[in-house]
């Protein structure tokens, strides 16, 4: 029988039975992500490949391969905790249904990634190595691993107090956190090249794993308010306080990585303005904990409303057209 | 990469922004932001880009950063060609000419112009006129280059006179012809297409935007065509091409007693040939590929544009089309039977239109029913199953779009020269192809809205001499052609077809203070129409006294006094029901005395045809041709790069009413669409939807009104604000019933989009509205939640 026992049912090992839905919230989530589906091999790289060798100077090649060196591999963690942390303890059918949907589209932004590095002539090794060899790369993934662990201890119980807290906070720590700050200082580091009409087809990726990660991002946080709910004896002040640390943590590591990254400026952007940007989406992030804003900084990169913001009509043979979605009701 | 002295980088940033005579507090700001951004300390070619990154990512907060960022851009152009942010055009533009012609980047014909005469001429106030759109889109692709540094030799005024100059060639007196063409071309009342402005006064003067062509059913020639495919879209032409003939999958191929891989895999083929082509970095190589709906493999390419599957069964790069015949659409409306045959045995098809088409498709019906035809070379689908997958197809993918045979061919001015086998690249150009004979069509666009009088009303008579004038410049084109392909010469010069078409329709409606969805704006359409084509026909009249009709003028519906207007009884006869078009005309036109003249003679084998213009509008500066403002604060996203636009209307109503600073932010959170912004009065609002928000059956009316005096045809988008195929299928049915010769992209609204970085709308209280949409549809059944999920998980 279906129970109605919200996120953790007794038995994990019960098949999934989805109707009647308890949270339509994920089920909608669900089907958004379908209609999102794309393929890495949909974006054109050879444009790119000709910025590389004639129009990005070797600071600014050296900025993109640690991004690439970033994002390939924290992309597969989250698989990982998805699959691991989470599935093994969320097991209301509509939210499993989207975890498994979620670790398949960070799958894909691996090999997303992988496609990239693998058509520009970046240095591989040094890509493929930035995980242990760039030490504000290691520090973000060091992070985010120890909240895998966290849960992976014998021993949890989701019924103490404890188990719940450390639930929460890898809750927090991988949407929040890892797909809703270290991703968009990511993005917003990859589109300010497309502001000079460079790396677009790299770009049009990042087009499509940003939709991919703000659908992410609203999940968790629908996830964490539904959690929240249904264990109200969490939100305790000392729990929010450990919550806001944590944030105040990742955001001095994406600091720290983002002055790695940019040690000099480059034409548009540096290290200074990205951090401004950091600590606003931090800020916002926040609020949508509903712990409070932390900076009180305005955005920096205002242009970002004209890469992500504003509805974009393509002239349809000068480039990609990312909006059209698959899926259609039946008749 | 650091410049080392780093006063001087400041006073470079201070001198460049005195230069460009920007309000000093707008100044003040952007020195500021250039301190922030450090970009003083960069080498000073970089830290010139830098500032116009600063003006550009304000454009959206308020367009005054749009004035900021073009003058910056045009110190910028002006000094890289002329050294000089006032350069003498009297001592430069001669010495340009001449160094150009020496660099191997002009035509040596330049040099027989008087061109002290011409630089005297030139007016760089014009400057002023081009948008930052319209400079960036110069800039980065359209002005000449040295053919060795890459660097840019001309200013746009330069350019302007250069494509003058390279339209005056033949004149007897070309001085003349090119000051007209100039004065013309920089108040930019009208702008020739894209491969004229790139290509017009250089030494490769391929002026021509399409060429049309058909593919045969032989391993020859498909290879003979790629071939031909490949140097036309090296010179900058688009090209469509009907694929219909290649036989099927699976049928005979006697030269190796095999079997046929059929149409699939040669597309394929055909899509790499044309991603491999880039046009030195200027434009994309593009070809569409058009086939008729009977073909034996049809599903197939349905599916050519879709992201998964066998990549060899796919074309990422190749636009495709359906060229449908009435037969199929009357089809669709009786729910009836539609065959599919192999062209192998129903090849004959593809040249038959109208009635005669009817009756030999039903003959091979008749004989596949009986047995007489192999049982692989046909099959049986309901008519109607096969149009859903289409519109499936082309709201998922975009493609294929949907364009009609049959009122393309009867309402063909040149029926006794061949059949219409395909459209071109942007569905506007209706021309005979034949395996001799490769279409070719010029185009160039009229600006209405530089047009307009200071009392708002058009100023026709000035309307009525730039049509004179640019219509004459296409006739000059298809002279100076340097064609690629010798079939392609052949056409050309036999049927000397001209395109002349528009653009600001939309801007023009706004500034009249109507939108699409007023009955009006068709009424407006209608009557701007005629005018526009009763003097692009006059205009060719002119021409054939001056220099003879078009080769083969004789037996064109021209040469038996017939009008574009008088073929759409052609197409009612044929269907045997009515085309629902308004027939009324303007009464102020004098089409009797012009049809005598017509039936005496006319330069141009055709006249008009409305192209998309979505590039040279944008440097004009206004709404591209008669496409509707996509939203009222949008980005355009072309190969120059991302660009701010805001409906500049709307603007400066908001301005008017100083509602303008309360409202942007607005607009941003809203995407541009007014209609729930509370401030802005209701009879705003109204005038402004977003193209999502225009019925389509009000896009319809006004392209059916249009197409009424358009003796080619009109490249029409259509915008759906729902997911719903059942709104698409009345939608292009009524398209095919008002007899429009084609349609062009759809667009769909995307339900979900990123989280906004600017604008802080997905707080925790504030759901998503995707979300809500799908919670409501689940309470209202839970049960039947999967009926109605979409067919992916099925």
């Amino acid at each position: 029988m279906r129970s109605a026992q919200g996120l953790f049912s007794s038995n994990p090992l019960e098949p999934m039975r989805l109707f009647p839905l308890r949270y339509p919230w994920a089920y909608a989530h669900v089907q958004q992500a379908k209609r999102n589906t794309w393929f890495p091999e949909e974006a054109p790289l050879q444009d790119d490949v000709q910025d590389w060798h004639e129009r990005l100077s070797p600071e600014e090649r050296h900025a993109v391969e640690i991004l690439l060196g970033f994002f390939n591999p924290m992309e597969s963690m989250v698989t990982s905790n998805l699959l691991m942390a989470l599935y093994p303890y969320l097991t209301a059918p509509e939210i499993r249904l989207y975890l498994v949907r979620q670790a398949w589209e960070e799958a894909n932004h691996t090999m997303a990634f992988e496609y990239v590095i693998k058509t520009l002539p970046v240095d591989r090794e040094r890509v493929f190595g930035m995980l242990e060899d760039h030490p504000a790369v290691a520090a973000k993934a060091a992070f985010q691993r120890q909240l895998t662990a966290e849960i992976l201890q014998p021993g949890l119980d989701l019924s103490t107090p404890t188990g719940r807290r450390r639930f929460l906070r890898n809750l927090v720590g991988f949407f929040v956190v890892l797909e809703g700050i270290f991703f968009y200082s990511g993005f917003a580091f990859a589109l300010s090249f497309r502001r000079r009409n460079l790396l677009r087809g790299l770009n049009t990726i990042i087009d499509w794993v940003l939709k991919d990660e703000s659908l992410h991002l609203s999940f968790g946080i629908h996830l964490i308010q539904a959690f929240l709910q249904e264990h109200p004896e969490v939100r305790t002040e000392d729990m929010m306080e450990e919550l806001r640390e944590m944030i105040l943590e990742a955001v001095s590591l994406e600091e720290n990585y983002n002055r790695s990254l940019l040690p000099q400026p480059i034409l548009g952007m540096h290290a200074e303005l990205l951090n401004g940007y950091v600590r606003y989406v931090a800020d916002r992030r926040m609020e949508e904990l509903g712990i409070g804003a932390q900076f009180h900084s305005p955005n920096p990169l205002r242009w970002l409303a004209i890469e992500i913001d504003l509805p974009e009509q393509v002239n349809f043979f000068e480039a990609r057209n990312v909006n059209y979605e698959i899926g259609r009701p039946r008749q | 990469m650091i410049a080392q002295g780093v006063s001087h980088g400041e006073a470079l940033l201070r001198r460049w922004l005195r230069m460009t005579e920007l309000p000093e507090p707008l100044q003040v700001q952007l020195l500021a932001e250039a301190q922030e951004s450090m970009l003083d300390r960069l080498e000073p070619f970089q830290a010139i880009e830098g500032l116009l990154l600063i003006a550009t990512a304000h454009i959206w907060e308020d367009p005054s950063w749009e004035r900021a960022a073009a003058a910056l851009l045009r110190q910028r152009i002006l000094l890289e060609t002329t050294g000089s942010e006032d350069p003498d055009y009297i001592s430069w533009f001669p010495q340009y000419i001449r160094t150009g012609v020496e660099k191997g980047a002009l035509h040596p014909d330049l040099l027989r112009f008087d061109l002290e005469r011409l630089a005297r001429a030139i007016d760089p106030q014009r400057d002023a006129l081009l948008p930052y759109i319209g400079l960036a889109t110069l800039y980065d692709r359209y002005l000449v280059r040295d053919p060795e540094s890459r660097q840019v030799l001309e200013p746009p005024q330069a350019m302007w006179m250069r494509v003058a100059m390279g339209l005056a060639l033949a004149e007897a007196d070309r001085e003349a012809w090119a000051l007209r063409f100039y004065e013309r071309i920089s108040t930019l009342r009208y702008l020739p297409s894209t491969p004229t402005l790139f290509n017009s006064g250089t030494p490769h003067h391929q002026l021509a935007s399409c060429y049309v062509y058909e593919v045969h059913d032989s391993l020859d020639h498909i290879l003979d065509a790629a071939s031909a495919f490949g140097m036309l879209a090296k010179y900058a032409g688009g090209i469509g091409a009907s694929v219909t003939r290649i036989r099927a999958v699976g049928a005979p191929v006697r030269g190796i007693n095999g079997r046929s891989g059929g149409l699939i895999p040669f597309l394929h083929f055909y899509d790499a040939l044309i991603h491999s082509i880039n046009q030195g970095g200027r434009r994309r190589g593009t070809m569409a590929a058009y086939l008729e709906p009977w073909h034996l493999e049809v599903e197939a390419f349905l599916d050519l544009r879709r992201n998964a599957g066998d990549p060899y069964q796919r074309t990422p790069s190749l636009d495709t089309a359906l060229w449908i015949p009435d037969v199929f659409m009357e089809r669709v409306l009786a729910d009836g039977d539609w065959y599919l045959f192999d062209p192998l045995v129903a090849g004959d098809l593809v040249d038959r239109y109208g009635e005669d088409f009817r009756r030999c498709y039903e003959d091979y019906i008749e004989q596949a029913e009986r047995g007489q035809l192999p049982r692989r070379a046909w099959r049986k689908v309901r008519a109607r199953e096969l149009y859903r997958k289409i519109l499936a197809a082309l709201m998922e993918t975009g493609h294929p779009w949907i364009t009609f045979k049959d009122s393309a061919n009867l309402r063909s001015m040149l029926r006794h020269a061949g059949v219409i086998h395909s459209l071109n690249l942007c569905t506007e150009v209706a021309l005979p192809t034949n395996r001799d004979e490769i279409a070719v069509c010029n185009l160039a666009s009229v600006n209405l809205v530089r047009h307009l009088r200071p009392d708002g009303r058009l100023d026709e008579a000035e309307l009525a001499r730039t049509v004179e004038i640019a219509l004459r410049g296409l006739d000059n084109a298809i002279d100076l052609n340097l064609y690629p392909d010798e079939r392609a010469r052949r056409s050309n010069l036999l049927n000397r077809p001209a395109g002349l078409g528009l653009m600001g329709f939309a801007e023009l409606m706004a500034r009249w203070g109507l939108s699409f969805n007023d009955p009006e704006a068709a009424e407006h359409a209608d009557r701007i129409l005629e005018f526009l084509s009763y003097h692009a026909i006059r205009a060719s009249v002119a021409l054939a006294r001056e220099r003879g009709p078009f080769p083969r003028f004789d037996g064109s519906e021209w040469s038996n006094g017939r009008l574009p207007l008088d073929t759409l009884a052609d197409v009612e006869r044929a269907r045997g029901r009515p085309v629902p078009v308004d027939r009324s005309c303007r009464g102020d036109l004098d089409w009797e005395g012009l049809r005598e003249e017509v039936r005496r003679g006319i330069r141009n084998g055709t006249v008009m045809a409305i192209a998309p213009t979505a590039t040279i509008a944008l440097i004009a500066g206004t709404s591209p041709s008669m496409d509707p403002y996509f939203s009222n604060l949008f980005v355009r996203s072309t190969l120059s790069g991302r660009f701010v636009e805001f409906h500049p209307v709307l603007v400066e109503i908001l301005r008017e009413l100083g509602l303008w600073e309360r409202v942007r932010e607005r607009l941003v959170e809203s995407q541009g669409d007014v209609m729930g912004i509370a401030e802005i009065p209701e009879p705003v609002r109204r005038r402004f939807p977003t193209a999502f928000q225009i019925r389509p059956e009000a896009l319809l009316e006004i392209t059916a009104r249009a197409q009424k005096w358009v003796d080619m045809g009109i490249s029409r988008n259509l915008y759906f604000a729902a997911h719903s195929p059942a709104e698409l299928e009345g939608v292009y049915l009524r398209a095919w019933e008002m007899g429009l010769k084609a349609t062009y992209y759809c667009y769909t609204m995307p339900r979900m989009r990123a989280e906004p970085a600017t604008v802080a709308v997905n707080k925790s209280a504030q759901r998503p509205r995707w979300v809500e949409a799908v919670e409501a549809e689940l309470q209202e059944g839970a049960a039947c939640a999967l009926n109605e999920a979409c067919e992916a998980c099925q």
